[in-house]
């Protein structure tokens, strides 16, 4: 942008400042928490220069909270619905735009409209599904099974399948990876390619797979790591869905566990121990946008030519 | 070294006719040029033969193998778009390997065959690039050289130099058509520029609205066009086509606004008072001709002086449009004048029945 006037760049960096004053505030007050004794943590106000107990808080948070197992179960759960997404995702944009088959239109719309029915609104019957995979099997069934039950010996056959994957890493990736957004983004992207591509890898002999594989999906390399920043962090974050199929300790994740040091009314309001957890919660999916940030700029704004 | 055999070949889009029956014969390392207006079925055309469309009626053969069903890839052809459709993320190298990988061939002859024709185009220096580092013409190089290297019967041009700034499509044109005479391919050009179709080809199909016009040498094209629209597409100024009548007597030719024209020949008598359109190339007028036999006058309009020529818009007289081009290499000292007396002969004269668009023969008749 090129600067107008004096008056126009102090007030827009003024704002600026501001703006990461209200964002960063926050944060570094959760720092200095983490850092502060019990005492002065309880303390109103609250000091707003940093302590000297960060160590012992961290290893208090570490310890009380079982974060190491949680941290790993967050991992394997933010990498997994990462991996899934966009997997599944980029599979699915390249059917639609690269095929003619009947229905493909519905088939794009159906997914479109998925957009609107996020996690919360279709907790109910995911969560159905979840404690028994082949529910809507087991209903086909009983459907189906009405004839036989009228057998002259009296005996009715049933049949029923159970499929639970509560309290199981299946269950914490598998419900959420379906992506409306991803699948739309990759398919925006494809159609920025031009026919011709793929038309000269037709030539050059390439099958479908062939062309998907060659040139695809490595064309896609900036979008897919632009995603994979977005969803990892969107992983990361889940928050209900976790809380409703865990039960097991075993299966928790980090951000539920912080959750668990959140002290109760009964017990010393430890709010220092709580915000180092909350810290250390967070340190992985800064660490991911930092490492992923020039590709994420990068495949955000960039189409590659 | 293939013959292409396009027979009645036909493709609708839904109740759209793209082409509307095409037959022509493409022989051995022939180059033939398909050129018509945008929207005239010629890029479909080639499409079909490289079997990117599905036909919608007729056959195509290529050495005398119907491909109606075969897959592009073989059909032994290879293509080269307009837009190059290079793959981005590889290097030159491996966009011309690639079609050779995906055959199998062992890494050595695939170096062997791609350094060879990276020595032909030139390129031997950018296999390393990735084709964003390369200018617009040296993209169109290696997309040629994709289309070498896998040494197929037949090559098909679709547009190749239209991306290509004025300068580098000449210099392109040049050695499109020398490659021509060193690999002797057989080639399909398609472009829907008539000055690329006269400088390439050995044979022409003019399409227009899904249906060749007119096949044949660049020069009887030039010389005898079939019709008022290849008259008037090609050359360069276009052919001057004027509405005119037969006059009684079919002695004559009566040009919009009056002027007559006295033929040397007559022409039929049954043509006496048919309405027509009078074609004749602006190359043809000329200042001052000892053979000539007939003479227009014209109302000067525009001057355009280029050096080697000079082109004059001219008006007939009692005329607000009837435009007539005159095209005279030398550069005369004429002012914008008011009037300007061109002649020109009666052999230079086309006839086109102003109904059909179709060309009426004088030598026939004669």
């Amino acid at each position: 942008m090129v600067d107008r006037s004096r008056t126009l760049r102090i007030t827009t960096h003024v704002l600026l400042v501001l703006g990461v004053l209200v964002i960063g505030f926050p944060i570094y007050y959760a720092f200095v928490a983490a850092t502060l004794p019990l005492e002065l943590a309880t303390r109103v106000p609250m000091p707003l220069v940093p302590g000297d107990h960060l160590m012992d808080n961290v290893e208090q948070a570490w310890r009380r909270g079982d974060l190491g197992l949680q941290l790993f179960n967050s991992i394997v759960m933010a990498l997994g619905i990462t991996a899934g997404k966009i997997a599944i995702s980029i599979i699915s944009a390249f059917a639609i735009v690269y095929f003619r088959f009947p229905g493909r239109m519905l088939a794009f719309w159906i997914i479109f409209v998925t957009l609107m029915l996020p996690v919360e609104v279709r907790i109910v019957p995911t969560y159905e599904m979840a404690v028994n995979v082949f529910t809507p099997v087991n209903r086909l069934l009983e459907v189906l099974s009405v004839p036989v039950a009228i057998d002259p010996l009296g005996y009715t056959i049933s049949m029923r399948l159970q499929w639970n994957i509560l309290d199981s890493y299946f269950g914490l990736t598998l419900p959420l990876i379906a992506s409306a957004t991803a699948t739309f983004l990759f398919r925006q992207f494809f159609l920025t390619i031009p026919d011709q591509l793929a038309e000269a890898a037709k030539i050059d002999g390439a099958g479908p797979l062939r062309f998907f594989w060659d040139v695809l999906l490595p064309m896609s390399r900036t979008n897919i790591a632009a995603l994979a920043v977005i969803l990892f962090v969107y992983g990361w974050n889940q928050y209900l869905w976790p809380l409703l199929i865990t039960t097991d300790r075993e299966m928790m994740t980090a951000v539920i566990g912080i959750t668990r040091l959140m002290p109760s009314p009964d017990d010393a309001p430890e709010w220092n121990v709580a915000m180092a957890g909350a810290l250390i919660v967070l340190i992985p999916p800064v660490i991911v946008v930092v490492l992923l940030q020039r590709w994420f700029v990068k495949g955000l704004v960039e189409e590659e030519k | 070294m293939a013959e292409v055999r396009l027979d009645r070949v036909r493709k609708s889009f839904g109740s759209f006719e793209a082409v509307k029956g095409v037959d022509v014969t493409i022989g051995d390392s022939e180059f033939l040029v398909v050129v018509g207006p945008s929207g005239c079925g010629k890029s479909t055309l080639l499409r079909l033969i490289a079997g990117l469309e599905e036909l919608s009626g007729g056959d195509i053969t290529i050495s005398g193998r119907l491909v109606n069903d075969v897959e592009p890839k073989d059909r032994d052809i290879a293509m080269v778009f307009q837009n190059y459709a290079l793959y981005p993320h590889m290097t030159v190298f491996d966009n011309m390997a690639y079609g050779l990988k995906i055959r199998r061939l062992p890494k050595a002859e695939i170096r062997e065959r791609v350094g060879r024709a990276a020595a032909i185009l030139q390129i031997e220096s950018l296999l390393e690039r990735q084709p964003r580092q390369l200018s617009g013409g040296q993209r169109q190089r290696v997309a040629m050289g994709r289309a070498i290297v896998r040494n197929p019967s037949v090559f098909l041009f679709d547009e190749p130099l239209s991306n290509l700034d004025a300068k580098l499509r000449v210099e392109m044109r040049v050695e499109i058509r020398k490659l021509h005479n060193t690999l002797k391919t057989t080639s399909v050009y398609v472009t829907h520029d008539q000055v690329e179709a006269m400088t390439l080809a050995d044979r022409i199909v003019i399409m227009n609205g899904g249906i060749a016009e007119q096949i044949g040498t660049p020069l009887d094209l030039y010389e005898r066009p079939s019709s008022a629209f290849v008259a008037g597409f090609i050359g360069s100024p276009p052919m001057n086509l004027v509405e005119g009548e037969i006059g009684q007597g079919a002695k004559s030719v009566v040009l919009a606004g009056g002027t007559e024209l006295s033929l040397n020949s007559p022409l039929p008598q049954g043509w006496g008072g048919r309405s027509v359109t009078v074609g004749i190339r602006p190359e043809r007028l000329r200042l001052d001709d000892s053979k000539a036999d007939l003479a227009i006058s014209l109302g000067v309009e525009l001057i355009e002086r280029h050096g080697a020529d000079t082109v004059i818009h001219g008006v007939l007289p009692n005329r607000e449009r009837g435009e007539v081009i005159v095209r005279l290499n030398e550069t005369p000292t004429i002012a914008q004048t008011d009037r300007l007396n061109v002649k020109a002969r009666t052999a230079d004269i086309h006839l086109f029945d102003a109904e059909t668009g179709k060309r009426l023969e004088l030598e026939k008749a004669a």
